[in-house]
């Protein structure tokens, strides 16, 4: 009675009510491997700053407990409440949509500098970064939209929907922060050109969108600055985070020099632990150590994948889809920075760089996944 | 749309375009997987090696050096002439309290406390300076205020953005004392002039490293080798006889002014140098402030050049560096050769004329009426040319020149100090009758002030030269000896027999003859004047001096004085002003070391020599009527 092609007849499905177990796995496994290689490092950085070289370490634990606090909560809830009547004629998504843009025009105004753009605000003792949280309610915004306005969406009047909820709070985050902003236009964008198949319109979005981006690359200082280091790393200074990133790559060599054996996490990358740990995963646990990191990646999305087209419904469907956009993005573009494959930008490498906000975000968003991946219904059961 | 519309909607199933957009998606991030690992491969066989090796490169060295104290110069006394004392300067580092939003208040609330800087005055600067990362805010800031900043800081995290960076500051407690002698350090920590520069190598110690390396487990390994402290230098100056000599140097200066005052007070006895003074002694915590020898209104109009030039000018030693014509304080050593050679002896008589005819010259003596007959202590004591030309060319030009080059002149004495000059003889060749002549009283040739008084410490002591020296012991800052000058005897100049004689016959020149001003009650003293016209002769400028002695029976302390051009006319040409100022130096110094004053004379008088003399109290060269005028064309430049 499937009318699904994935499903093969006859197939055992799993009963519903239960999580998509080798996805939280996933999750898990590449948690643990993120707070072993922060320790790695970050231990010399914080002892040598802060005395305490189990610093990020410790603060990476406490945002993992805060992170599967949030995963276990946001799977519990029905992702259908998010767009059900709340209060009046207000939805959940929508008050978060409107918390989200309030955050980032606090921000944008009076947001703390940190590596000179502002992305942070400080809630009592918690430095937070709120694109991140704009990151999972954009997932739910753009599948709730995908879903209401599906008839329409082969038609550029379709797309208007995301353009006027996407546009203003992209634009907040753009100006102090691109690559976010890009990893935001994707979530946002990408779902309904997914729902509805490409159209000719979405080559004219593409191209509108690629031309902004190297409008706002070329004429703003420090970027052009970074696209000379990508063109010509060794011929910058010897102090840039790329080509120390990139000596770390190549003296990992194959096997790599050993968990804890890197040198040049020793005062020589700055934001080892956040942005460039990929280059010390390569640097001590070689190319073997990268390309089973990658795979795990890989093993991840595919799961989402696979909850995704299994979906009891196709807002559930698109959630996954927004999910499966912002981890590849995510993965693919710290990967295509740290191997000088695209010019320098802060983009975090999911669950492994160190970073509260992100992580939690993330591991809520693996939550929403769950949720759905709980709802898929059993084989035979109809999809009401 | 109403909600009923929408939920509906909301429930619709997953399409199959939506199934094949996400299997498109994944097919993409695979592809570029793809592509990542590719690069990761490339960049490995590509760059592996050259990578690397930069890599470990960067890890090699990493150094830094640190700071050894140089070691103290003290009197021999043990009194520290110069010392150096750590210090601590404060750098702030806007920068790193930028950094972080909670670290601007704490830091600079933690610099107000603790290091009592001025807060507004701290933001400014900070908020000015946002990219710098070392400003010098204070220099040489107490110890205390730095250990409690420490304290303070090391228990809060939050405070940051100060640095303590240790330096040695080169101390001279009296400032201007012995100037000369000790010379500076400059601000690169070698030494100028002076025992500075001299034993700048003993001195400077060495300096400390702080280095990490890799070890064969590529662990990060950090060594120190700490800094090894300069030697000490103990000098033989004595701290108070070389105040002394300054103040009367001072006191001259004063009252009646000359353009150059060098004073050297020697131990005879081994030749080490108890005092060495100018009357352009400088300070030399501010080596470079010409306050201490120009007036202001005369420095406010100097070029940049000029004052450069004057500084050379005062840094210059007078006592070493500058040569002259040593006039008739040479006398002595003429007749000390002549003597030791058995050209004349104790008993010969001399006659004086009022002149010599000389190599078709006519060379005058002092006296133009002639001193008529003369013994060998007279023609001392009188300071006759007449006499000294016989005994000159009684010994002849070979011994003389020898004699010369003898007693040290014409070569550096060996000095431990930088900028000795050597002085110019008339080379042998050169040496005819006429130079042999007006070289016997000390004209035509340069001498520098130290090598006249070596050369007088060698005939008072019994005809031992010594190397003149101010350095009496090396040794670590823990005092044991690393090298000692206590015996830096050279050779035999005479024989003990002559310099019997010789410190007989100064005893009778300052006890009746032309050195009388030079007496101090209840002393023996022994000297010689010297009274030498410069050059060119018409203008009458004249370079007087003496060399002294006490106590004649056992001579102890030997003082040589150098005026050029005193500033009153009356008394250019007088030996008088140095006599003067030496007896006012001896009458301090002397009791100072020791020396008590002695009513009673154990000494052989040969009272006919005294009788012989017609006016005990005559100076040759107060004598407006002197005819002594050199030949022309004898100018050393001749040579």
């Amino acid at each position: 009675m499937s009318k699904t092609g994935v499903r093969k007849p006859g197939a055992k499905r799993r009963v519903v009510g239960s999580y998509d177990i080798s996805l939280l796995l996933l999750v898990v496994l590449l948690c643990a491997f993120g707070v072993v290689m922060i320790y790695s490092t970050s231990y010399y950085n914080a002892d040598r700053y802060y005395s305490e070289s189990a610093l990020y370490y410790s603060m990476q634990i406490r945002n993992l407990i805060f992170g599967a606090v949030a995963m276990i909560l946001v799977s519990f809830v029905d992702y259908h409440f998010y767009v059900r009547l709340f209060f009046k004629s207000i939805k959940p998504i929508h008050a978060l949509y409107l918390v989200c843009m309030v955050l980032q025009i606090i921000v944008a105004v009076a947001g703390y500098s940190a590596n000179g753009s502002s992305r942070w605000l400080n809630v009592g003792p918690i430095s937070f970064q709120p694109s991140e949280l704009t990151k999972i309610c954009l997932i739910i915004m753009s599948a709730y939209l995908a879903t209401k306005y599906k008839g329409v969406l082969d038609r550029f009047k379709g797309f208007l929907p995301f353009f006027v909820i996407g546009i203003p709070i992209i634009g907040l985050v753009g100006v102090h922060d691109l690559s976010t902003a890009v990893v935001l236009a994707g979530i946002t964008f990408i779902p309904p050109i997914v729902v509805s198949g490409l159209k000719r319109y979405h080559f004219v979005i593409a191209g509108l969108g690629i031309a902004a981006l190297v409008i706002m690359i070329t004429t703003i200082g420090y970027r052009q600055e970074r696209l000379d280091v990508w063109l010509n790393p060794e011929l910058q200074d010897p102090g840039s985070q790329t080509i120390q990133g990139l000596y770390a790559i190549a003296s990992g060599g194959y096997m790599g020099k050993g968990l804890g054996e890197g040198l040049q996490k020793l005062g020589k990358i700055q934001e080892v632990h956040t942005d460039m740990i990929f280059t010390v995963v390569c640097e001590e646990l070689g190319i073997a150590g990268a390309v089973i990191v990658i795979l795990t990646f890989i093993l991840l999305l595919w799961r989402i994948y696979v909850v995704a087209v299994n979906a009891k419904d196709m807002f559930g469907g698109i959630i996954c889809t927004g999910v499966f956009i912002h981890i590849a993005m995510q993965v693919v573009i710290n990967l295509l920075v740290v191997t000088n494959s695209i010019p320098a930008t802060g983009i975090p490498l999911p669950f492994i760089s160190y970073g509260g906000t992100s992580l939690v975000v993330l591991l809520a968003e693996m939550g929403l996944v769950l949720n759905v991946s709980k709802q898929i219904p059993e084989e035979g059961v109809a999809d009401a | 749309m109403n909600s009923e519309q929408e939920n509906r909607l909301l429930r619709r199933n997953v399409n199959p375009t939506m199934r094949k957009g996400l299997k498109i998606a994944f097919l993409v991030v695979l592809a570029l997987c793809g592509f990542i690992v590719g690069r990761l491969i490339y960049i490995n066989t590509e760059n592996g090696e050259t990578y690397s090796k930069a890599v470990l490169s960067q890890r090699a060295y990493q150094s830094r050096s640190l700071a050894s104290k140089r070691g103290a110069i003290l009197d021999r006394n043990g009194i520290i002439l110069a010392r150096s004392e750590k210090r601590y300067n404060v750098i702030i580092d806007p920068r790193q309290i930028l950094d972080k939003d909670y670290y601007i208040e704490p830091s600079i609330d933690a610099m107000v406390r603790y290091l009592g800087y001025d807060e507004q005055e701290i933001r400014t600067l900070i908020y000015d300076n946002p990219d710098s990362s070392y400003i010098v805010y204070e220099k040489d800031a107490d110890y205390s205020r730095i250990s409690e900043y420490k304290r303070y800081q090391s228990s809060k995290s939050k405070v940051t953005g100060v640095w303590f960076e240790e330096e040695y500051a080169r101390i001279y407690p009296y400032s201007s004392l012995a100037s000369h002698v000790i010379g500076f350090v400059n601000a690169d920590g070698s030494g100028s002039y002076g025992l500075e520069q001299y034993y700048n190598n003993e001195l400077s110690g060495i300096p400390g490293l702080s280095y990490t390396y890799f070890d064969n487990d590529l662990k990060q390994q950090k060594t120190v080798e700490d800094a090894v402290d300069g030697y000490e230098l103990v000098t033989t100056i004595d701290y108070n006889v070389e105040r002394i000599v300054e103040e009367k140097i001072k006191d001259f200066l004063d009252t009646t002014g000359a353009k150059n005052i060098g004073v050297i007070v020697m131990d005879p006895n081994d030749a080490s140098v108890l005092a060495m003074a100018s009357n352009r002694e400088y300070d030399l915590n501010n080596p470079r402030d010409l306050e201490a020898c120009y007036p202001s209104s005369e420095i406010m109009f100097m070029t940049e050049d000029e004052k450069l030039e004057k500084r050379y000018e005062m840094w210059k030693n007078y006592c070493i560096s500058d040569t002259y014509e040593p006039g008739s304080t040479f006398k002595t050593i003429t007749v000390a050769s002549a003597l030791d050679e058995n050209a004349i002896s104790t008993e010969d008589t001399f006659y004086c004329a009022g002149y010599s005819e000389v190599g078709g010259w006519r060379i005058g003596c002092n006296n133009k009426y002639g001193h008529g007959k003369l013994s060998l202590t007279q023609s001392l004591m009188k300071s006759c040319n007449c006499a000294l030309m016989e005994i000159a060319a009684k010994l002849g030009k070979d011994s003389f020149y020898k004699y010369q080059t003898k007693f040290g002149f014409g070569a550096k004495t060996g000095i431990d100090l930088p900028g000795e000059s050597s002085g110019i003889l008339i080379p042998l060749r050169n040496l005819n009758e006429t130079e042999l002549a007006t070289s016997s009283f000390g004209t035509t040739f340069n001498v520098t002030m130290i090598q006249i008084a070596a050369a007088y410490a060698s005939i008072i002591n019994g005809g031992t030269y010594y190397q003149p020296h101010v350095v009496r012991e090396i040794r670590r800052s823990d005092k044991t000896v690393v090298s000692n000058y206590n015996d830096m005897g050279v050779r035999q100049s005479i024989s003990e027999g002559t310099a019997s004689f010789i410190r007989n016959s100064l005893y009778m020149t300052v006890e009746s003859g032309t050195a009388t001003p030079a007496k101090v009650e209840g002393y023996l003293i022994g000297g010689k004047t010297g009274t030498a016209q410069k050059r060119p002769r018409e203008e009458k400028r004249f370079v007087v001096s003496f060399a002294g002695f006490a106590p004649v029976t056992d001579p102890q302390v030997l003082i040589y004085i150098v005026i050029d051009e005193v500033a009153d006319p009356e008394l250019s040409s007088s030996s008088s002003p140095a006599t003067k100022l030496s007896a006012s130096i001896m009458k301090e110094i002397l009791p100072y070391l020791g020396i008590y004053p002695d009513g009673e004379i154990d000494y052989h008088v040969d009272l006919n020599m005294i009788a012989d003399i017609e006016n005990e109290n005559y100076d040759p060269f107060e004598d407006e009527k002197n005819p002594f005028v050199l030949p022309e064309g004898l100018d050393a430049s001749d040579e």
